[in-house]
């Protein structure tokens, strides 16, 4: 008796049940669809948060005038490269320097358009061990905005930072990389 | 299961008349035909990946360049993966839910048979696009189906066309999976409640889940890096500010779960076989059940193991280390009770029984491989080598394809009505086996002596592992072939087979008569 009854309503209420069903399961799919692009900025707060993947910091002039040095020194070194579709040199002035724990320093770097065109360029830049990444503060830097070279101009670049005392006990050395992009080619910043 | 189920082989209540050709086939909204249809296409394109894997075995039977030049190679061994994972061993499991799901929870048909048909006739053409982009300028992609950033940002056509296949395979498989969860969970047959459901049910309903949960996320990935490839964005790109390590997070967010959807209806296969030739019930149900949960949960906490080298921080890679090797306690949950079963059972060797056998062996081996591999300091060396690649064919092709064979033989009786040829499915599992073993035991010697993967040359140090392994790719090829024929001659006759056609197996797909009636349980049957 009981056994009839159940069948009859489920005859009843299967559509409908079967659709809702449905309907769940496309909202999930097109849910979880979202959820990758969620990824792209969630990734980006968990890389500044943590400074995983090389990521630098950016300090204020007076808070980092304000920095106590200590009696710490780290190796600090610069390479440089250019995307191959980029007609620029780029290199390192400042290829290695022993910095101390909290000074402000800069390094310079030489850039040259070979080109008979003028060219925005867009610089990128990360910090190896990544960990030590968070700890690289700058407070000025020519990777901050666009660079626009005429054709044939030389500049110089520099860039302002320090190292903050947070700085990882067993990090002795670090490689700050730059890489220039072309600007008009490489949209999307 | 009180009564047999009314199957009949007339069809006085359906006015129409069995449609036959163009129209049954391409028209089809039974769950029996269009299993048949993802069944035929899975074992298609299982010949097709194999004589891509053979191009690549003949190039590396000795170092230097002989037949292909390294980009054709590298073209190889991405449409090879792609073809496997996605025209493979995808659609074949898709095509035993549709044979078996309602057979096993007793209902009529799939829940949604129209949206059956089009997401298995999607895959034709999406499978037509990925091989036609061997014909555009630059070939087809050859990137590793793994299609990293910024690589793919360069590549050529044949990317896009990939990525496009790519939506079209996920959008079938998200249909597939909707139509299974809707299935379980709405046309049980009364008094089958979820914790009496047949083991490959329930396996299925959580592959669905993480189908759903993930082939979203890949189709965003792969439109991220169409729209960083044409319309200015920068997900992935550096030059624009993306990252490209995110692309691998992105890839194996969906990758790992993937590779589990790969081997869960596997699981699910084999706990209906060794019971069967044990002669006892399955050992340890509900834990089953709880270990296929608990390996689904910790499938997205896992992924990346895969990219331990990227630079992650210390922290980051202990976590993914442990987590990674929490899964083998399910997993071993699972191989401790299959070996149960069998333990004092009455046990025959039939082969179905056969390859589940060498499933649980082959299985376990790439499952110890992958813990080496979770250790992250010693991944550091095997990244990227053969070993890896032994690792993961150990597990896919032991366990998922050769647990595909496994539940062919076991229910192609039912599907056909005709006994297989017994000795020569004897001879196909014994060639399959150890063709499987020469060619990718060698490739872990390979791995740790340091031979990287997706390279068409190698240091001559490693040739002679190189040979065994060509060798033993072109007997498992080939031995495929008596496969095809077995299926072949059993479907055209062969001795009629019972309704039961084993002695005393389980389940309700069981009652019906062999081969199954085109359409079954129109009456629900009544599961005590």
């Amino acid at each position: 008796m009981s056994e009839i009854a159940r069948d009859v309503k489920t005859d009843m209420s299967g559509v409908s049940e079967k659709n809702n069903i449905v309907v769940k399961l496309v909202l999930i799919a097109a849910l979880m669809f979202g959820f990758g692009y969620a990824l792209v900025p969630l990734y980006e707060a968990f890389c500044r948060v943590t400074g995983f993947g090389g990521k630098t910091d950016i300090i204020e002039e007076a808070k980092a005038q304000a920095a106590v040095a200590i009696d710490r020194n780290v190796e600090v070194s610069f390479t440089s490269h250019t995307h191959s579709s980029l007609p620029w040199d780029f290199k390192p002035l400042t290829k290695l320097t022993d910095v101390r724990v909290g000074e402000i320093q800069e390094a310079t770097f030489y850039v040259k358009n070979n080109s008979d065109q003028t060219i925005t360029g867009m610089a990128t830049f990360n910090v190896t061990p990544p960990r030590a990444g968070f700890h690289f503060k700058k407070t000025e830097c020519f990777c901050f905005t666009k660079q626009v070279m005429q054709p044939g101009e030389e500049q110089e670049m520099t860039v302002r930072y320090m190292l903050d005392s947070e700085l990882p006990d067993d990090v002795h050395e670090l490689t700050l990389s730059y890489t220039f992009f072309d600007n008009a080619k490489h949209a999307g910043q | 299961m009180s009564h047999a189920a009314t199957a009949h082989d007339h069809h006085d209540d359906h006015d129409h008349p069995m449609p036959t050709g163009f129209k049954r086939w391409a028209m089809s909204t039974n769950h029996k035909d269009i299993g048949t249809l993802y069944l035929i296409f899975s074992l298609a394109m299982l010949m097709l990946g194999g004589a891509f894997a053979l191009v690549i075995r003949a190039e590396l039977f000795q170092p230097g360049l002989q037949y292909i030049d390294p980009h054709f190679f590298n073209q190889m061994t991405t449409v090879h993966a792609l073809v496997m994972v996605f025209g493979a061993v995808m659609p074949g499991f898709v095509g035993f839910a549709n044979w078996m799901l309602p057979l096993m929870v007793g209902a009529p048909d799939m829940a949604l048979p129209r949206m059956n048909n089009w997401s298995f006739w999607i895959l034709p053409f999406a499978f037509s696009i990925l091989i036609l982009s061997f014909f555009v300028p630059g070939g087809a992609p050859a990137s590793g189906w793994t299609l990293y950033a910024p690589l793919t940002i360069q590549g050529g056509m044949s990317v896009d066309m990939a990525i496009v296949a790519i939506h079209m395979m996920g959008i079938s498989s998200i249909m597939g999976a909707i139509n299974v969860i809707v299935t379980v969970l709405n046309m049980r047959a009364p008094g089958m409640t979820l914790m009496k459901m047949p083991l490959f049910v329930w396996t299925w309903l959580i592959t669905a889940f993480l189908l759903i949960a993930v082939m979203p996320v890949f189709a965003g990935a792969v439109t991220m890096l169409l729209t960083d490839r044409h319309f200015g964005t920068a997900f992935f790109n550096p030059a624009g500010g993306g990252d490209p390590v995110l692309y691998q997070h992105i890839f194996w967010f969906f990758g790992h779960p993937e590779v589990y959807i790969m081997i869960l209806p596997a699981f699910g296969i084999i706990s209906h076989i060794i019971p069967t030739f044990a002669r006892k019930p399955l050992f340890g149900y509900s834990s089953m059940v709880f270990a296929t949960a608990a390996i689904a949960f910790l499938s997205f906490i896992v992924w990346a193991h895969h990219m331990f080298t990227v630079g992650m921080p210390l922290q980051g890679e202990l976590f993914f280390m442990y987590a990674t090797m929490l899964i083998s306690v399910p997993t071993g949950v699972k191989v401790f009770n299959w070996v149960t079963t069998m333990w004092r059972g009455s046990m025959s060797f039939e082969t179905p029984m056969l390859f589940s056998i060498g499933v649980v062996f082959l299985f376990t081996l790439g499952g110890l491989s992958g813990l080496m591999l979770a250790i992250t300091p010693a991944d550091f060396q095997y990244h990227d080598t053969y070993f890896v690649v032994a690792h993961f064919h150990y597990v896919l092709f032991s366990g998922a394809v050769m647990a595909m064979m496994g539940g062919t033989y076991y229910w192609l009786p039912k599907w056909t009505g005709h006994m297989y040829n017994e000795r020569l499915g004897k001879i196909h599992f014994w060639l399959t086996a150890i063709a499987f073993n020469v060619t990718f035991f060698p490739q872990h010697f390979l791995g740790l002596a340091g031979m990287p993967r997706r390279y068409a040359d190698y240091n001559p140090i490693f040739t002679e592992f190189n040979q065994w392994s060509s060798i033993g790719a072109f007997c498992l090829g080939f031995s495929q072939l008596l496969f095809i024929y077995i299926i072949i001659s059993t479907v055209r006759g062969g001795k009629k087979a019972t309704a039961e056609v084993w002695d005393n197996p389980e389940g309700l797909e069981w009652t019906v008569p062999s081969p199954a009636p085109f359409h079954t349980f129109d009456t629900p049957p009544t599961v005590k």
